[in-house]
């Protein structure tokens, strides 16, 4: 049973981002069913921001906007991708049961944390800049992670990719470059592989830049699944992988 | 959020958008508005950002950070909980926190000799964190800070400036951890009664 006074001591202390890992754990538990605290804690994030607010201003550095705006899913280019300058094509959305990153236009869900940071990950410009800069930042702030990478295959050498799961959201984040284009009557389907078993984790079209991602839905038994594929099937996907894989990898 | 918004999202001009109708756009994925937010709020965020870490790279890598997670989170911004202004500004000083103590776990920006209490008491320098706040832009805020007893603003600042958990303030201060947890407490409180943020005042 949780002592209420206790519990609004920590109220300041979390607005603040200064709570140790118990004290957040025990806190956020505590807000999930107190609706005061939760009203409190508004009060108190509105004096931190409110501060925050009140810093001396900067001048901005160039390219920043753009770095920026290319974070944040109007990319033009994925690492090994030609230089940005020409706008993509519009496409129409790719019906997939997976839902896939799409620039501006039609509203769809917001980006989850998880998929937000892969999508900074691609812009940043190459996979070892992405490890060696963000990944620290990622398991500082998202311990829980889990990063697969996939590699080309021998059918598609120049593809590569990562996925990125957050077990505790149920969600996990596909993002893939290299990949050919492919004829309207097939699509790239994802694969989680256990034991003889090879479960669908959805199909996607790659754009016009062989660029290809999609936001996941971890199945709880997540961690039984060692490896995953990537494979060429016809159009909507297939019940089990029929084409071989252009891409795999391992936990 | 969407009770009352009587604009069009195709025709109206970005710029003459609040900051409300800016992050409605932002969640229905318009880049447009993200570039207006930017101009509208960008200085503050990486001024923010060099405020707390100092160095350029790291404030940009903040400012970045900062608009990634605007846009990620713009569905769930709710008017009713607080201003646009504060909600990026507390966005900014998070991942701001965030980068300083990853830097701090890699040997950047540790604490240089001379920076203890007890040094700086000597040298008759009452407290740095003193001088972050006095160039605040807003006179309101500086004086309340300026207001709070001197051991609560001290330990606001460790929290606020350099995002030390209650145990890291207790230990820079030699302090218990029971009475800096009491510190920071009163500090927020008194500022939350002065600056007026306490709803429904």
């Amino acid at each position: 049973m949780s002592d209420e006074h206790s519990m609004r001591d920590l109220l300041p202390g979390y607005s603040l981002g200064i709570l140790d890992e118990e004290e957040e754990n025990t806190i956020r538990e505590h807000l999930a069913a107190c609706a005061s605290c939760r009203e409190e804690l508004a009060s108190f994030r509105e004096v931190t921001g409110r501060l925050a607010a009140a810093a001396p201003y900067r001048d901005l550095p160039a390219g920043l906007e753009e770095r920026i705006l290319q974070g944040i899913g109007t990319l033009r280019s994925a690492p090994g991708m030609p230089a940005p300058g020409k706008p993509a094509p519009r496409r129409p959305a790719s019906r997939s049961n997976g839902i896939s990153l799409r620039r501006r236009g039609v509203p769809w869900p917001a980006l989850t944390a998880v998929a937000a940071m892969l999508v900074v990950a691609l812009g940043v410009g190459n996979f070892l800049q992405w490890t060696g800069v963000l990944q620290p930042h990622v398991r500082g702030v998202q311990p829980r992670l889990t990063t697969v990478v996939l590699a080309g295959t021998a059918d598609a050498r120049d593809a590569y990719g990562t996925i990125v799961l957050d077990p505790l959201d149920n969600e996990g984040v596909l993002a893939v470059t290299g990949l050919h284009g492919l004829d309207p009557r097939h699509q790239y389907q994802l694969w989680l592989i256990r034991d003889g078993e090879r479960r669908s984790g959805g199909v996607f079209s790659p754009d016009a830049e062989g660029y290809g991602s999609m936001l996941l839905k971890v199945p709880r038994d997540f961690k039984d699944f060692r490896s995953f594929a990537v494979s060429i099937e016809p159009w909507g996907g297939s019940f089990t992988q029929t084409g071989s894989p252009v891409l795999s990898g391992a936990l | 959020m969407r009770r009352g918004m009587r604009y069009n999202r195709r025709t109206m001009r970005r710029e003459e958008a609040s900051d409300e109708e800016l992050i409605d756009l932002i969640a229905h994925r318009d880049a447009d508005a993200v570039h207006v937010l930017y101009e509208r709020y960008g200085r503050m965020v990486y001024g923010l950002a060099m405020h707390v870490i100092g160095d350029v790279a790291a404030a940009e890598e903040v400012c970045q950070d900062a608009f990634m997670r605007v846009w990620e989170k713009s569905g769930t911004y709710r008017s009713d909980r607080g201003k646009v202004v504060t909600w990026i500004a507390r966005i900014a000083r998070n991942r701001a926190i965030d980068v300083l103590r990853s830097r701090r776990s890699r040997g950047l920006d540790l604490p240089q000799s001379g920076d203890e209490p007890a040094a700086l008491a000597e040298s008759g320098d009452a407290d740095p964190g003193d001088r972050l706040w006095q160039s605040f832009r807003e006179q309101e805020v500086r004086e309340a800070v300026a207001a709070l007893p001197r051991d609560q603003r001290q330990a606001l600042s460790l929290a606020f400036f350099k995002g030390l958990s209650h145990r890291e303030i207790a230990e820079a201060l030699g302090e218990p951890l029971g009475t800096v947890k009491t510190r920071i407490r009163d500090s927020m409180v008194k500022l939350r009664s002065s600056l007026g943020t306490r709803k429904g005042r």
